[in-house]
């Protein structure tokens, strides 16, 4: 009997995929990608928006997370302002009929000494691809779980229009998981 | 997004209007073809110095749009040789129809899937921009004075308030620079009683306004309906009536208030779409 048992065991430890080894995918129920734009001046009112339809891939392996990659669906672009949205979506910002996605795949994760992810890769944008490198809070214990909140500059990659009136730097907050 | 800022103003209106003044005037102290060129090539001055002292748009095409400034040179060039002594009513309806189409088909995106397809975009904007640049053109070529560069003004101005409000603020900036061009043009021909210096204006004023309507809707998100993208091309067509037929012999006030008739036009066009605006929440800055 216990002979059978181990013989079983072996078996599936063998065959069944390792529990540490997986691909987490991403998408609008687990995953929130956001960002935050403020008027230039001594008014800034910042406003929120999001997409909400994008696909992507998370690679976690031995509980450390190998890689990133999303495709984001830029006309999925929303606020909670009609016409900002419908302004956003226009060629002065996102242009999301000329470029109706953009990505992201990371090229390189480490961890950083204060216990920290620095997620490096690169930022597909209004055609134009641009490395960039952030930190994440990423916790696999019980699925995989990501905070990022970092600054990009919009006229890198060829946002150009009204930075009299907008701020260049766009502040990104992306969430994985709870 | 707040809607104007001083250096829209200054450098989007003010400045198109000085340089479009400047060529206006001494292009226009020529003799016939130099009135001839005067406002076409003022138009052109004034909306490009604004277009591209605001940066609107880069130097080398990379996105449909992006021809805009290159229509408008082209049209500029081409618009006061139609009007030639010489040229042919039955040279120069082939002429602008055949501008027009070239304009538009640069100017229509190549997109997939772009709904009414692109050549049916083509056509229709195509033939719009092209009987109303003929017979705008044979309205210009008739009315001396100020009335015609007021009323592109106008027109422009309303163009560029409906491509507001479809969320195309950059396109909307071009035509607030055509508006002070063409107001430039205007307070010449306003000081030189008897010249006229809009002869050849009514091609580039018709592939500008016809042309960035048309880039504006194509990318508009917005609920604003077509008709008021196609109604502020055609409005100063109207001018017609006080060039030729039973009205054209109106004086003084009776005269005048014939340029009623484009602002109504371009009134219409602006109503339908505050209307259409209506339904996107409370109005002010986002």
């Amino acid at each position: 009997m216990l002979k059978t048992a181990l013989v079983v065991a072996a078996l599936a430890a063998f065959f069944i995929p390792k529990a540490h080894a997986a691909d987490v995918a991403l998408t609008p129920k687990n995953c929130r990608i956001q960002f935050v734009g403020t008027h230039a001046g001594e008014k800034p009112d910042p406003r929120t928006g999001h997409f909400a339809k994008f696909s992507g891939t998370a690679a976690v392996d031995a509980g450390k997370l190998k890689s990133v990659a999303v495709n984001i669906d830029t006309k999925s672009l929303a606020t909670d302002i009609d016409r900002l949205t419908n302004h956003l979506k226009s060629p002065d910002f996102f242009n999301v009929n000329e470029h109706p996605t953009a990505k992201f795949v990371s090229k390189s994760i480490e961890s950083t000494p204060d216990g920290k992810t620095k997620i490096t890769g690169e930022l597909t944008l209004l055609g134009t691809t641009k490395s960039i490198s952030f930190p994440a809070a990423v916790t696999t214990d019980g699925g995989l779980s990501l905070k990022a909140e970092f600054p990009i500059d919009r006229t890198a990659f060829g946002m150009n229009y009204g930075v009299d009136r907008v701020e260049k730097t766009v502040q990104m907050t992306v969430t994985v998981g709870k | 997004v707040n809607a104007l800022s001083t250096s829209d103003l200054l450098y989007g209106v003010a400045a198109p209007a000085a340089i479009a003044a400047l060529v206006a005037w001494l292009i226009g102290l020529c003799r016939e073809s130099g009135q001839r060129h005067a406002g076409a090539a003022a138009l052109a001055a004034g909306t490009l110095g604004g277009y591209f002292l605001l940066s609107l748009g880069p130097l080398e095409p990379e996105s449909h749009w992006h021809w805009l400034p290159y229509v408008l040179v082209s049209a500029a060039a081409v618009g006061p040789v139609a009007r030639g002594s010489g040229v042919h009513c039955v040279e120069r309806i082939p002429l602008l129809a055949l501008v027009s189409a070239a304009a538009m088909a640069v100017l229509v995106p190549t997109w997939e899937g772009l709904d009414p397809p692109r050549w049916s975009q083509v056509a229709l904007w195509g033939s719009l921009a092209a009987v109303s640049a003929f017979l705008l053109d044979a309205a210009a070529a008739r009315i001396a004075g100020a009335a015609v560069p007021l009323a592109l003004a106008a027109a422009s101005l309303c163009g560029a308030v409906v491509l507001a409000l479809s969320g195309n603020l950059r396109f909307a900036q071009i035509l607030g620079a055509a508006t002070g061009a063409c107001a430039g043009i205007a307070l010449v021909a306003a000081l030189r009683r008897g010249a006229n210096l809009t002869t050849g204006i009514a091609l580039p004023w018709t592939l500008l306004t016809a042309g960035a309507m048309l880039v504006g809707r194509v990318n508009s998100f917005s609920d604003v309906p077509l008709a008021s993208y196609l109604l502020i091309p055609v409005a100063p067509t109207a001018l017609l009536l006080r060039a030729v037929g039973p009205m054209s012999r109106w004086k003084g006030l009776r005269s005048w208030a014939l340029l009623a008739i484009p602002l109504a036009i371009c009134g219409m066009a602006v109503a339908l779409a505050l209307i259409a605006d209506a339904g996107s929440g409370e109005a002010g800055d986002w």
